[in-house]
């Protein structure tokens, strides 16, 4: 199937691609093109310019300072799943990397296209939102950062402007006991989009005592979300089972499927009660660091 | 929507291309006669038209021919010809991993990319890595057995390479400035007899293949493809 029409243009540097996407009306950047070829052939998408920065260097590499890790924009899933930064400081981003589509689609798709598509069904979204991770979005006019869970604002809906770049994803390093871990449940192993994500995040003190807790879900509500009430429930407590239990129970009422979906809130409640259970004995054994 | 020139570096062959910006890759290969690039499902999910993009297996249909510009493609018959199959095509032959063979030239080169970074994959590594492409015909069971035979042979050849070279060193120690042609006839094995024939061209696989026969005008020797699948019976 031929594509619908476009002009494409590919800047060489980064305050190009700024240039063109403040100057040009209905321009869009494509990188790893997996969402977007897709919805061009579709015909759900019909940018009049696509701006190619898949190659621009600025929104490459996984780096690590004193108390970051900074992820480039145009990072593919493939890159993500074999960077030892990420193995070291976040293995919750790399499980979900694990469960991406299909080895394929990972050496293109990049983590900023996943964000900035803003699926419901993303699977690095609930993953860097118990990182509590942050966007950096580059323009013309200068850059801000935004958190993740302010950037999602709904299905495909986020708070980039036309006019802006994602150019990076960072979060501060966790501490060195906190655990986390991550599922997703589809309709196959692979290559499927998920009916279900569910993310943990915990750290606790020496006496047992839970000292924070993340938890994020995607595909169960619009756009992926944090379970801010169920983690309320979890910080200060003995994560005894019970404690447990009452937080899965609050994380399923963070979700919000659509009508004819209402099985996922026993699924998103069941994975929150495993992955909680899982962390909470990694941490007891010490902590992970993922 | 002008048209921009673009270089695609194909099975070693490159192509000056003129090319509007909304043809995928895809598009491209097939327009140039690369046709065993299978249009599938041109969404990313079936792989068919999986090629090796600077070492990389991706899906054809999702990369703009722009995006490739300079960059190396190789595709499943860049890999290897009727004649001269790749280990790994050989291996999908004589196991009888292909049925319709429309995903086997994605799959070969998922397989390609897979050994190139893992020479001795785990089952599970094989499926992981075989999971962007769909086959409809074999249940996967003869695939995953063709990725594994062709895996030791390629471990083989690389053995048998191994032998020859030192062979040629200790040739070439005891006779300095004579040519050391004799060792890389010598031993038996897979790799060997394709190294006899491809003569001083290193046994890795990457070796150029001609282009495809809607270039070049030759017929495709349908013959002997069906004399292979004749013998396996």
């Amino acid at each position: 199937m031929t594509l619908p029409e476009f002009d494409l243009l590919q800047p060489s540097s980064l305050g190009d691609a700024l240039k063109i996407l403040s100057e040009v009306k209905d321009s869009e950047p494509i990188a790893g093109g997996t969402n977007l070829m897709v919805d061009m052939r579709a015909g759900t998408h019909r940018p009049r310019v696509v701006v190619d920065v898949a190659a621009l260097r600025d929104l490459h590499g996984i780096e690590v300072t004193d108390t970051e890790v900074i992820i480039g924009a145009a990072t593919t899933i493939a890159e993500m799943l074999e960077s030892p930064i990420l193995a070291k400081h976040a293995a919750v981003l790399v499980k979900a990397c694990s469960s991406f589509a299909n080895t394929l689609i990972r050496n293109r798709a990049t983590v900023g296209g996943n964000l900035v598509t803003a699926a419901p069904c993303s699977d690095t979204a609930p993953a860097l939102l118990t990182l509590d991770a942050e966007v950096k979005l580059a323009s013309v006019r200068g850059m801000r950062r935004v958190p993740l869970e302010k950037f999602l604002v709904n299905a495909f809906s986020t708070l980039r402007r036309s006019d802006e770049l994602l150019v990076s994803v960072r979060f501060r390093i966790p501490s060195a006991t906190a655990t986390g871990a991550f599922r997703k449940m589809g309709l196959r192993k692979v290559s499927c989009m998920a009916k279900v994500d569910v993310a943990v995040m915990l750290d606790g003190d020496a006496t047992g005592r839970c000292t924070s807790a993340r938890i994020a879900i995607a595909a169960a509500s619009p756009v992926a979300v944090r379970a801010r009430a169920a983690e309320a429930a979890l910080v200060g407590k003995l994560l005894i089972p019970e404690t447990i239990a009452a937080a899965a129970s609050l994380t399923a009422k963070a979700a919000a499927p659509r009508a004819g979906s209402e099985y996922k809130l026993r699924v998103v409640e069941a994975l929150a009660r495993r992955l909680l259970a899982e962390a909470a004995l990694a941490l007891d054994r010490g902590g992970s660091n993922a | 929507m002008p048209k921009k020139k673009t270089v695609l570096r194909v099975n070693g062959r490159q192509h000056e291309l003129v090319l509007d910006p909304n043809v995928s890759l895809l598009q491209a290969l097939r327009d140039l006669g690369y046709t065993d690039v299978k249009n599938g499902c041109e969404i990313g999910e079936c792989g068919a038209c999986a090629v090796l993009l600077d070492g990389t297996a991706v899906n054809s249909c999702m990369v703009l021919a722009w995006q490739a510009n300079g960059a190396e493609i190789v595709t499943n018959a860049g890999l290897g010809t009727l004649d001269k199959p790749h280990p790994i095509q050989e291996a999908f032959a004589d196991v009888g991993a292909v049925q319709c063979g429309y995903c086997t030239p994605g799959m070969v080169i998922s397989t390609k990319a897979l050994l190139d970074r893992i020479p001795n994959p785990s089952e599970s590594e094989i499926r992981e890595a075989l999971s962007g492409n769909l086959c409809r015909c074999t249940g996967y069971g003869q695939i995953i057995e063709a990725v594994q035979l062709a895996a030791s042979r390629l471990q083989a050849e690389r053995l048998a390479v191994a032998a020859v070279r030192s062979l040629q060193e200790s040739g070439e120690a005891s006779h300095r400035g004579e040519c050391g042609d004799d060792g890389s006839r010598s031993p038996s094995g897979p790799g060997a007899a394709a190294g006899a024939v491809a003569g001083s061209r290193p046994l890795t696989g990457e070796n150029v293949a001609p282009p495809p026969a809607a270039l070049t005008g030759e017929a495709a020797p349908r013959d002997q493809l069906l004399r292979r699948g004749g013998e396996r019976r």
